[in-house]
């Protein structure tokens, strides 16, 4: 159907003065495509007819002659910012597509941004609080205070059973038919890889060690690939340089110790024992000097809150111990 | 022989009788588009002044059906006409001066109302574009239509005095305590009257621009697959 318009109606349609039906034949035909040269054609004849005002022409034309002036003069980018405030212009084929890969980048952004969260289950302790945790494949994991795990919240992949563990756990693998590996990363560069075992592993920004009570564990260290194999009773501490020491025939139950809620102290430095408490129950410990500090106490305690347990070696060392805000002084009597 | 005299004959006779371009533009605008390409070729800066002089009263006019301000028209269309040439639009310019620069004008209004009238998604408004080769679209030009349409609706049907003190406001360049002495109000009172234009148009348009930028999702979806 071809559709046609008269003037006088694409006037009023122009002036807001027609009536629905006349609205909607107008709109008809502007949306054919054949008639956009005659809408255009007929819209510039309607604003010279009917002015909205009068503008001044001349001196309109002068400013815009004396800008294209100033531009070829200037280079480019200098007349962007020559003029007053000029409006952009809009093209809109760029801007859609502007705008679909913003749409596209914010989706897969924030799915980026959320991977963590959507792929892996978080465990975390507060401090001064330990907690089991079962895993699918039948493992066990003791987390100590102020620790997380992250294990994958849709199963494990086919190849191994990967966890991150920052802090402070013990593990108790259980072996699968598969022999399926089971790694604990502490970072990038640290990692334990057992079948079935009993180890715990220490992972604080202080250092990192793991100490074996059964089965048998490898380390993979540092970005070059090396590894150590560990022995029930190893203890194995990374150093600051980057390397693994295995400290042979160990207490490693006594690093454990903090399931009970127990502190096995050997000869333990007042600036361990002060790190432990910050790292476990949250509490800054600050030494008043240096002697204090290197003092060590042997002996084993059991206590649920730093409180009791720095009042016991206070008394045993003979400290004064005292709080201001929510850090804890110790300094000699 | 004499055969060939007549086919040549019959041949002329068509060429001459046929209506050659029944449905292009009348000759005498033909002539004006090709003349205007033609010292755009030779001189561009004298192109632009001629266009300029044919265009540039009705643009202004259309464009205040949209921004309802003398200044801000003339400004618009202006900087249209600038790009225009700093662009070199004109070298490869494939629809008509008209539609055109109509359509540019038309854009150039619709984006400065969506900024000023219009909470849209700062992303698409953030983004920095050079001039539109604007491609026919249909529905944008309907809208763009209903937009101006709306804008005259909204600025008729204010309160008398409110309506004055816009227009006078914005059409004849007068500073609020200029139209405060002539209307014999407080400056105060012409505060409130514009303020209360615009606000007026700003919920007027809000369903404009709902429309708007769905049809521009809409349709970037249709036609980028």
């Amino acid at each position: 159907m071809k559709t046609s318009i008269s003037k006088y109606t694409f006037f009023e349609y122009l002036s807001g003065r027609s009536n629905p039906l006349e609205k909607q034949l107008v709109m008809e035909w502007i949306s054919k495509p054949e008639n956009t040269e005659t809408f255009y054609e007929w819209l510039l004849q309607y604003e010279t007819l009917s002015p909205q005002f009068l503008p001044d022409q001349e001196k309109a034309i002068e400013s815009l002659l004396q800008r294209i002036n100033l531009d070829v003069d200037a280079d480019a980018d200098y007349a962007e910012t020559a003029g007053t405030v000029y409006v952009r212009k809009r093209t809109y084929p760029v801007r859609r597509i502007l705008f679909l890969a913003a749409s596209v980048l914010l989706t897969v952004g924030a799915g980026w941004w959320f991977r963590d969260p959507l792929i892996y289950k978080t465990y975390q302790t507060g401090y001064g609080q330990t907690t089991d945790i079962f895993l699918e494949d039948g493992s066990k994991v003791t987390l100590n205070a102020n620790s997380s795990l992250r294990v994958p919240r849709f199963g494990f992949s086919s190849d191994a059973r990967e966890v991150f563990l920052s802090g402070e756990g013990e593990f108790t693998v259980s072996h699968t038919v598969d022999n399926k590996r089971f790694i604990v990363k502490t970072s990038e560069k640290f990692q334990v890889e057992v079948l079935g075992t009993q180890f715990s592993v220490f992972a604080r920004p202080r250092g990192t060690k793991v100490a074996l009570t059964s089965g048998s564990v490898r380390i993979d260290y540092d970005s070059n690939r090396r590894e150590v194999m560990m022995e029930p009773g190893d203890l194995a501490v990374l150093d600051k340089k980057g390397e693994v020491q295995l400290e042979k025939n160990q207490d490693v139950q006594t690093l454990v110790s903090w399931k009970e809620q127990r502190y096995v102290f050997d000869g333990t430095s007042i600036n361990d024992i002060a790190s432990m408490v910050e790292e476990n129950f949250g509490i800054p410990v600050a030494i008043a000097d240096e002697e204090t500090r290197l003092r060590t106490i042997t002996g084993n305690f059991k206590t649920k809150n730093a409180d009791e347990l720095l009042k016991t070696i206070s008394e045993a060392l003979n400290l004064k111990m005292s709080v201001s805000g929510d850090s804890i002084l110790l300094s000699p009597n | 022989m004499q055969d060939i005299i007549t086919k040549e004959e019959q041949k002329q006779k068509n060429w001459l009788l046929d209506p050659v371009y029944p449905n292009k533009p009348q000759p005498r605008e033909l002539d004006a588009a090709l003349f205007l390409k033609k010292t755009f070729e030779e001189e561009p800066c004298k192109g632009l002044e001629l266009l300029f002089r044919r265009f540039y009263k009705p643009l202004c006019s259309h464009a205040a059906r949209f921004v309802y301000s003398r200044q801000i028209a003339e400004d618009l269309v202006s900087e249209v006409f600038f790009q225009f040439y700093r662009t070199k639009a004109y070298e490869n310019i494939s629809s008509s001066y008209t539609s055109y620069l109509f359509r540019s004008v038309r854009n150039e209004c619709y984006t400065y109302m969506q900024r000023e009238f219009g909470r849209m998604n700062s992303m698409e408004s953030s983004t920095e574009e050079t001039l539109s080769d604007t491609r026919p679209q249909p529905d944008a030009e309907m809208h763009y239509n209903n937009l101006f349409l709306k804008v005259n609706d909204v600025i008729g049907k204010l309160p008398a005095q409110c309506q004055r003190v816009f227009l006078m406001s914005r059409f004849e360049s007068k500073k609020y305590h200029e139209i405060a002495q002539e209307l014999q109000i407080s400056p105060k009172t012409v505060e409130v009257h514009i303020s209360r234009a615009l606000k007026h148009l700003r919920t007027a348009l809000h369903d404009e621009w709902m429309i708007l930028s769905l049809i521009t999702v809409l349709s970037s979806l249709l036609l980028e697959p």
